[in-house]
């Protein structure tokens, strides 16, 4: 007797059919969910790497870690998702050890915390920065000679959320600190970002050579704007990201 | 007679007057010599292998450096060297002229004090400097003006020399990771952008 069903073939057409009408449902762009949340902030420097040291002695390491205490408290408190800190006290990790324990926690999101030095005291403000497609780029490294290593490569399918994480973060800055110069976002190529599975920004929230920024950074509301500003700037990115991830 | 009137007094008086004659011309002379004495070179406090990259006598060219403004765009600076038979000499002149700094007051130096070029290769179109970096060095810049620092550098070496097509930074003869803290420099660069 002749079978007349759907052919096994005619049922793989229909199971394509079937599966490319579903992706028609999926949300656009990099969604996340609640529970598998994983902010990692990392305070920049630490142990006799000071950073940059402000006019008055002020130094980047011990702001930096403030500013990421302050940051994990807020999101604790206000957003409740899961929150790692590359460094919870004064203590030297090198670059490469922050980025296998983003990795390693199974971050979502990577936020590094560092202040801005230049060799002129009049230059104060915020910037964003994140890693370009230029910079990983498989083309590129072959042009060089050197193939790409797999563990480079990782950054590469959340440049895009990473360049709107820091733009998120950049537009709360220029709202919240009309009063600072806006540094602008940057793509650069930031050690160690590549390695990197997870929308990652680095952001220099002020200038500490800057005897004004200084000052400010000594203050305890000051820092407490700042940190309020990044907790803002992470959970527009998420609830962006994410449908019903962000508690409103 | 008085005693200002006696002959051993009047003589004690000429050898004074001569003795503050000479020692005024001395101090006179040692003046003039310090205001003409050449200026210190600073080419040996940034540049370690001290072999010469020029004879007083070879040809001047000009050549455009980089450093940032006070806007953080890179702006060129019209700067000049000795035409030395071997074009990688010339590169270590500007290398040696960025190390020293801008001329202008508007422009910002892109590398502290204390560092030094150890050497410079060029192979196969690329660039290797070798930076003697002291090993108790901080951060003494941000990630925006490492930034500027390695940029300024590419385009000061890319802009004039078009045998030079890309970069690469090694610290005190070793590979790094980063220049100061933040800019990857584990492989050679080239396309990094005038602001950013």
């Amino acid at each position: 007797m002749r079978y007349t069903g759907l052919g096994i073939k005619n049922r793989y057409v229909f199971l394509l059919i079937v599966m490319v009408f579903m992706t028609m449902f999926l949300p656009d762009g990099y969604a996340l969910s609640e529970q598998d949340l994983v902010i990692v902030i990392d305070a920049g420097h630490g142990g006799q790497d000071t950073g940059v040291v402000g006019p008055g002695g002020l130094t980047e390491k011990e702001v930096c870690l403030d500013l990421a205490g302050r940051v994990k408290s807020l999101i604790d408190k206000g957003l409740g998702y899961r929150t790692f800190l590359t460094r919870s006290r004064d203590e030297a990790i090198s670059l490469t050890e922050r980025s296998s324990l983003a990795n390693n926690n199974r971050g979502t999101l990577y936020v590094s915390i560092h202040l801005s030095g230049f060799p002129d005291q009049t230059i104060q403000g915020f910037g964003l920065f994140y890693i370009d497609q230029a910079y990983l780029a498989p083309g590129s490294a072959e042009q060089t000679g050197n193939k790409l290593p797999l563990w480079d490569r990782q950054q590469i399918p959340h440049i895009k959320e990473s360049r709107r994480m820091a733009d998120t973060l950049h537009q709360v800055f220029v709202q919240r600190f009309p009063g600072q110069t806006d540094l602008g976002v940057h793509a650069v190529p930031i050690y160690p970002f590549a390695t990197l599975g997870m929308p990652s920004v680095l952001i220099e929230p002020a200038v500490l050579t800057s005897p004004v920024q200084e000052g400010l950074l000594r203050q305890d509301n000051f820092r407490e704007e700042i940190a309020n500003a990044i907790y803002e700037g992470i959970r527009l990115f998420v609830k962006q990201a994410g449908s019903g991830a962000v508690h409103e | 007679m008085s005693e200002q009137g006696k002959p051993g007094f009047r003589f004690l008086r000429l050898v004074s007057v001569l003795v503050l004659i000479l020692a005024a011309a001395g101090v006179l002379y040692l003046v003039m010599q310090k205001s003409h004495a050449p200026k210190k070179d600073k080419v040996e406090s940034v540049y370690m292998p001290g072999f010469p990259l020029y004879t007083e006598d070879m040809e001047r060219i000009p050549i455009e450096l980089f450093f940032p403004d006070k806007n953080l765009v890179l702006k060129g600076e019209n700067g000049v060297i000795y035409k030395s038979t071997d074009p990688v000499d010339r590169m270590r002149q500007v290398i040696v002229l960025l190390l020293k700094g801008p001329r202008s007051e508007f422009l910002l130096p892109v590398l502290p004090e204390g560092i030094m070029l150890r050497e410079f290769y060029l192979h196969d179109g690329c660039a290797y400097l070798d930076f003697q970096v002291p090993a108790s060095r901080v951060s003494p810049m941000g990630c925006f003006m490492e930034y500027l620092a390695a940029a300024s550098i590419q385009e000061s070496l890319i802009r004039n020399f078009p045998e030079v097509e890309k970069v690469k930074i090694v610290l005190n003869g070793m590979e790094a990771e980063t220049l100061f803290g933040h800019i990857d420099i584990r492989s050679p660069f080239q396309g990094l952008k005038a602001g950013g």
